[in-house]
């Protein structure tokens, strides 16, 4: 709301310049936004929250200045010499919908001649932005940058015999809106009609019909009050939105209409020779009850934790018109019709804290010593993230939508099965997302075709899917990552994870089928499944155009590791004695998988066999085809004493008869 | 010839033989014949047990003994042929040429952001709370005193996933949580995702981060508020930063206030910068509750993280945040 500060001093008295003015309209809550200096004048801009409608116009915002100061505020002389025409002869208004229009004000002034408005009035108004249209658009105008409440002026002649219908629109009606909109109406929409036709939609803008033109002669008035919701919901259905609207969306004053629409008149003769008809057609069916507030001070002591002298509170109501009466530790006040935010104890609290002042609250230094405890969850992320940091992945944070294509590749469900969004500006991506990693795919997909790799990312974030059985959204924390390196280092990653977490606890990769994975693996913890890992397929690459790269992916629940947390574990001493280390290449089937072999090592190992290790596989000269050769290691180690070559030797070929017994391995000689 | 006899040949033998060594080549052979596993010198060691009572020790003594010769006199050959490439001459080491680098990752910088402020909202005892990111309209509007007319209401302004369900507008839906599930004191801060449809530019996400402080217990008054905000503020942003509270509206709290802070650019120009929104719990939020309205008080306080890491960093563009490219996330 931009306020021109020699408008404002029309109405309330200081010695201050703009910059001071902004500060004291600040501490009273409204915020300036800026301050365009003008020759001997200055525009302020102040940011009006949704509940203060009553400062929509300079005298809202003088009312403020003089709470503010204490100053009188004085308001502008509305006595019209009224000719002795009746406009309730002229002009009849009537509201069909009480709920949605409380009062509705019809004034004729006649004998204008439109034209260019009068220097001074056209001055302000483009001080302020607005462009100057004719005497009567700019009056109109005028008056609602002064009350703050929007008026409407019809050409009387266009209107049909005279007749103010305040109505919903029936279906299949439409209108042409002052700004050339074609606007299709619908039975929901709050319209002002004559006796034949919409000639304005209610609160949002006038019909170009309708409208004040240079052949204008006689004005129809306009000045009411309608529900905020419905303009809101027309104005967002036909897409205009307007200074009246915007007015009309934050509350106007319902008993100040008459008041309002006598000051507007007044200004069109002003402004346009015209006279104004005696009196006026207002409709008002329910004038609302005036509302008392009681507080209590000790309640104010209570909530603000300083003490506000009672004197000092009374005036501050005093100021702001409340009429307090105090009886003992309550004052009881009478809240002004143009204050509907104010209905209850706790909002008298906020105004006489906010007048007395934020800044006058005191800072203090209590000191207050309680242990809590540290949160599992934040420290589970904390240990996964600098974790995986020390691996050199990235922490990334992604938008929570994604696509069909991306949800069909990386969700069990499918886009099928995934949550969506309603909203209109996600038209593609408006699924909720119930894996990670299909996010994390495309920053991969940004980052090689950067060509910033190594590209090691990881995210920690929400997922979501419908509940099978019930209407609930099942929401799990993922950690999810994605890498452009081998499924093996990926795997090494995870496994050194759960070991940061907890090192005793055995993390089990079981071949398992994913849609997205050339190889793809469930991820076990202490046997409960925890998520699943792969090596991405090359189709689904190409699907995704992430060129030249191979991919390895993992997803894995957060609750699993934050369940490990905590958990004790182990400590072992250093050994004391040396190990003895035997590396054996074998000859066996290409189908064999390392688990089989570990299988086969195990059954027939020794307690001294501390560790069975992977070496590698070879393929080609001197292996058949079909066939790999795989080298593994075998450390054994004693705790109570030195092992012999001996003992070691008889131990190592049981291993290999296990071997050749389980999965065919042959020992290939150097 | 006795076999102690024999077990000083082989000493002597290898220690001829590695007189004629003259390159690596012919030290590995060297290794291969005495110092493998099944090598001469090596063998020695495991045939010890074949020796008769008496003469075990001495074998012992014998064969560590011609062990401990041959292995130096190999080591120290080993070490004058393996040496730099040119004998005698130093290695030679460019002290200017660039590092091997080691890279690590970095947490997001959002994450960094609200890590600090978990932080320091810890240092001041509060325990840290999280709540579902799809709310029903109970927690997200209903119990936050925002009323079915309410603009913030509007379907267009929400992104609902069916008629009672949506993406959670603020995390101050966790308040709700936490007082429906703990009676006073209570004292929390909360982290999280938040969701409004908005059109995205440079400084507009439809998607950001929030945090939010409450507390609640007999006898919080707004000089609790300032000063709990007060503490923090100057926690994160250092002892210097100028501060003020300035009157607001919200429908959860009453009164409500708006926390600015003083900012200099780099030019030293001031501005007034809205950091975040707080207040007294309203009334009616305890009522929703079942918390004593008349018994208990409560502060809020609630604020964008996007925001706050902008202007901390200078970042211009709010999409460089969730863009994830690696030349950015590197910086922090």
């Amino acid at each position: 709301m931009k306020i021109l500060l020699s408008w404002l001093k029309d109405y309330v008295d200081f010695d201050l310049n703009a910059e001071q003015v902004a500060e004291k309209l600040s501490n009273a809550g409204f915020p300036c936004e800026g301050i365009e200096h003008l020759d001997g004048d200055a525009v302020i801009d102040i940011e009006v929250s949704s509940n203060r409608g009553d400062c929509l116009g300079h005298i809202g915002v003088a009312r403020e200045m003089a709470a503010v100061t204490g100053a009188e505020l004085k308001l502008p002389d509305i006595s019209i010499e009224e000719s002795d025409k009746a406009a309730e002869d002229m002009v009849c208004a009537e509201i069909a919908e009480p709920e949605l229009c409380k009062r509705y004000t019809a004034r004729i002034i006649d004998g204008i001649k439109v034209g260019p408005s009068p220097d001074w009035m056209k001055n302000r108004l483009e001080a302020l932005g607005l462009r100057s249209v004719n005497n009567v658009v700019d009056a109109t105008n005028y008056a609602m940058l002064e009350c703050g409440q929007p008026p409407h002026a019809f050409d009387y002649a266009k209107i049909s015999d005279g007749k103010i219908i305040v109505r919903k629109a029936k279906p299949g009606e439409r209108i042409v809106s002052i700004d050339g909109s074609k606007c299709e109406l619908d039975n929901e929409m709050l319209i002002i009609a004559d006796s034949k036709q919409p000639v304005a939609i209610a609160g949002v803008m006038g019909g170009l019909e309708s409208e004040v033109s240079d052949e204008t002669t006689t004005i129809l008035l306009e000045e009411a009050h309608f529900d905020p919701v419905s303009i809101r919901t027309t104005s967002r259905k036909l897409g205009i939105s307007s200074d009246a609207s915007f007015r009309f969306e934050r509350v106007v004053d319902v008993e100040n209409i008459d008041w309002a629409s006598r000051r507007c008149a007044q200004l069109i003769a002003m402004a346009s020779g015209g006279k104004v008809l005696k009196g006026v057609s207002d409709c008002y069916p329910t004038k609302p009850k005036t509302k008392q507030v009681k507080m209590r001070l000790g309640r104010l002591k209570m909530l603000l934790g300083i003490d506000i002298p009672a004197e000092k509170v009374m005036d501050i109501f005093t100021n702001l018109k409340f009429s307090p009466q105090i009886d003992g530790e309550t004052i009881t006040c009478t809240v002004p019709s143009w204050r509907s935010d104010i209905y209850r104890e706790a909002d008298l609290i906020e105004e006489a804290a906010r007048i007395h002042g934020y800044d006058n609250i005191p800072l203090e230094n209590k000191i207050h010593i309680e242990i809590i405890g540290e949160d599992k969850r934040h420290k589970t992320v904390k240990a996964v993230s600098s974790y995986l940091n020390s691996c050199g992945y990235y922490e990334t944070i992604n938008v929570t939508f994604v696509d069909g294509a991306t949800a069909d590749v990386f969700s069990d469900g499918g886009s099928e099965k995934s949550l969506s969004v309603k909203d209109v500006s996600r038209k593609s991506a408006n699924l909720l997302r119930q894996n990670l990693i299909g996010s994390l795919f495309s920053v991969l997909k940004t980052n090689v075709n950067a060509k910033n790799q190594p590209c090691r990312i990881f995210e920690i974030a929400d997922t979501f899917a419908p509940s099978p059985t019930e209407q609930k959204t099942i929401e799990k924390t993922h950690i999810g990552l994605v890498t452009d390196g081998d499924f093996r280092q990926m795997r090494g990653v995870i496994e050194g994870l759960v070991g940061t977490i907890n090192k005793d606890a055995a993390v089990e990769f079981v071949p398992a089928k994913l849609k997205w994975a050339q190889a793809g693996a469930e991820i076990k913890l202490n046997g409960k499944s925890i998520g699943s890992a792969g090596l991405a397929d090359k189709s689904v690459l190409e699907k995704f155009d992430i060129k030249d790269t191979t991919a390895s992916a993992a997803e894995i629940e957060l609750e699993a590791l934050c369940e490990l947390i905590d958990q004790p574990f182990e400590v072992k001493p250093i050994p004391r004695f040396p190990a003895i280390r035997r590396d054996l290449s074998i000859l066996i089937e290409e189908k064999t998988s390392w688990a089989q072999i570990s299988d086969a090592v195990g059954k027939a190992a020794p307690a001294i066999l501390e560790k069975l290790e992977f070496v590698d596989i070879y393929r080609g000269k001197g292996v058949e085809t079909g066939k790999k050769s795989l080298t593994l290691s075998l450390v054994f180690r004693d705790e109570d004493g030195t092992l012999t070559h001996e003992i070691v030797d008889g131990f190592e070929k049981d291993i290999v008869k296990s071997l050749s017994e389980h999965v065919g391995a042959e020992l290939r000689t150097a | 010839m006795s076999k102690l006899e024999q077990f000083e040949q082989i000493g002597s033998e290898a220690l001829e033989d590695l007189q004629k060594v003259s390159d690596v080549e012919s030290l590995e052979a060297f290794r291969i014949k005495y110092l493998s596993r099944k090598g001469k010198v090596v063998g020695m060691l495991s045939q010890i047990g074949k020796f008769s009572k008496e003469d075990k020790p001495k074998a012992g003594q014998i064969a560590n003994a011609v062990k401990k010769k041959v292995t130096q006199g190999f080591d120290e050959l080993k070490d004058k042929l393996g040496a730099a490439p040119a004998a005698g001459e130093k290695e030679l080491v460019d002290v200017t040429v660039p590092g091997v680098g080691f890279e690590i990752g970095k947490r997001h910088v959002i994450s960094q952001t609200i890590d600090e402020l978990l932080e320091i909202f810890s240092r001041m005892g509060f325990d840290i709370a999280y709540g579902p990111e799809v709310e029903d309209q109970w927690h997200n509007f209903i119990a936050l005193n925002i009323p079915p007319e309410h603009p913030a209401r509007d379907p267009l302004d929400n992104f609902y996933v069916d008629e009672s369900t949506l993406l959670r507008s603020q995390t101050s839906t966790i308040q709700i949580r936490v007082m429906e599930n703990k009676k006073p004191p209570i004292r929390v801060v909360a982290p999280g995702r938040v969701y409004r449809p908005d059109t995205v530019d440079a400084t507009h996400m439809f998607m950001f981060h929030q945090i939010e402080a409450l507390v609640v217990d007999e006898g919080i008054t707004m000089v609790d508020l300032k000063s709990s905000i007060g503490q923090f503020i100057h926690a994160f942003f250092g002892q210097d930063i100028k501060w003020r509270l300035r009157p607001s509206f919200f429908p959860f709290t009453e009164p409500s206030a708006e926390v600015d802070l003083l900012w200099v650019d780099k030019n030293g120009n001031e501005s007034w910068m809205e950091v975040g929104g707080c207040g007294m719990v309203d009334p009616n939020v305890f009522d929703a509750v079942g918390i004593d309205n008349e018994k208990y008080t409560g502060w809020a306080f609630g604020f964008g993280i996007e925001r706050l890491t902008m202007q901390k960093y200078g970042i211009k563009d709010i999409r460089l945040l969730f863009e994830n490219d690696l030349r950015f996330l590197r910086q922090f």
